[in-house]
């Protein structure tokens, strides 16, 4: 089964079709993606900033780290779940547009950067915890992920404008 | 907003120069957007961090310090949602006078500012009291609600309205 069927198949689900035609389904559900980039991306934007070195210097990278990131998963969570649902309610025009196959190609890429990251970088956090400037590769990790989140909103964005029916009709 | 302004303020709007490049371009309105959101992230998450952190669930830190570290960040995420913001109301500033949700948000927008204006001035706010802990829970239901209130301007019927 090519992974076009699938999607076709996907299309043609009775929650598909529910998520497609409801008038309040959409528009509800990409609030809350919305919402849910706010705490996400609002609350790693901190994280990224002091691994930077650039934001809240004096903090311990610890405190940051430990105090932020149970907010940004509970962001992703909400993030992840309406993401799923508005992919739902139109998997093959999501499927045929090159900006969401962008964002989805990058995804992976900042969830790897997260595991590089605690696997890496994040145990040799003591001889570091109190410094303005770290290391290079916490710095790096930082650039990573503020340079993904910010292609992966304007690609999210962007999404909803290609996969518009008035637009893919003009083309 | 159609009651607080005459009518010839809004078409005169929509006539300027850049509101009409904005609706004669195919992605003028569409760029204009993703600055406005991207701006909108930095406000929301500076809000986020400094209202958590009154109510004890964010930084560790003092909050008053901790905002004074983020204000900057916010600021300049306010200043680019408010320079993609008044172009985008320009061109379709007919459409917005008539909106409700648009009204709902520009009346969220001002509590918001108010309110991180009042606990700015009140700097005991930001130790926890009551008062604070209050403000922070009512700025965040603001600004998250900026946020909500904007995509009912796109979907009428996040507010019950229009459709």
């Amino acid at each position: 089964m090519s992974v076009l069927s699938l999607v076709q198949w996907l299309n043609e689900t009775s929650m598909s079709v529910y998520l497609r035609e409801s008038e309040v389904a959409f528009p509800l559900t990409e609030a809350i993606h919305l919402l849910g980039l706010g705490i996400s991306v609002g609350t790693v934007l901190w994280i990224d900033l002091r691994l930077m070195g650039i934001c809240m210097r004096d903090q311990r990278v610890t405190d940051v780290v430990g105090r932020l990131e149970p907010w940004a998963a509970f962001g992703f969570t909400v993030m992840m779940l309406s993401g799923v649902l508005l992919f739902l309610g139109k998997p093959e025009t999501y499927y045929t547009t090159t900006v969401f196959r962008a964002k989805l190609l990058l995804l992976p890429v900042a969830g790897l950067n997260v595991l590089f990251f605690h696997r890496k970088v994040y145990p040799h956090v003591a001889q570091w915890d109190k410094e303005a400037a770290l290391p290079w590769p916490g710095r790096l990790v930082g650039a990573v992920s503020a340079f993904l989140w910010l292609a992966i909103i304007v690609l999210g964005r962007w999404t909803a404008y290609f996969a518009d029916e008035l637009y893919r009709r003009a083309k | 907003m159609n009651h607080l302004l005459p009518s010839w303020f809004f078409q005169w709007c929509v006539n300027t120069p850049l509101a009409r490049l904005i609706s004669q371009s195919m992605w003028g309105f569409a760029v204009l957007e993703t600055f406005h959101i991207a701006g909108l992230v930095m406000v929301l998450g500076s809000i986020l961090v400094v209202d958590l952190t009154v109510l004890g669930f964010g930084m560790r830190q003092p909050a008053e310090r901790l905002a004074r570290q983020v204000a900057p960040w916010g600021l300049a995420g306010l200043v680019v949602m408010i320079a993609s913001g008044v172009p985008m109301f320009l061109s379709a500033a007919v459409t917005y006078s008539g909106s409700t949700p648009f009204a709902i948000k520009m009346t969220l927008l001002a509590c918001g500012m108010g309110l991180q204006l009042g606990m700015h001035a009140r700097s005991g706010m930001y130790a926890g009291s009551g008062a604070g802990k209050i403000a922070a829970c009512l700025s965040l239901i603001c600004w998250f609600g900026v946020a909500y209130a904007g995509r009912g301007i796109a979907f009428e019927v996040l507010f019950g309205t229009g459709g």
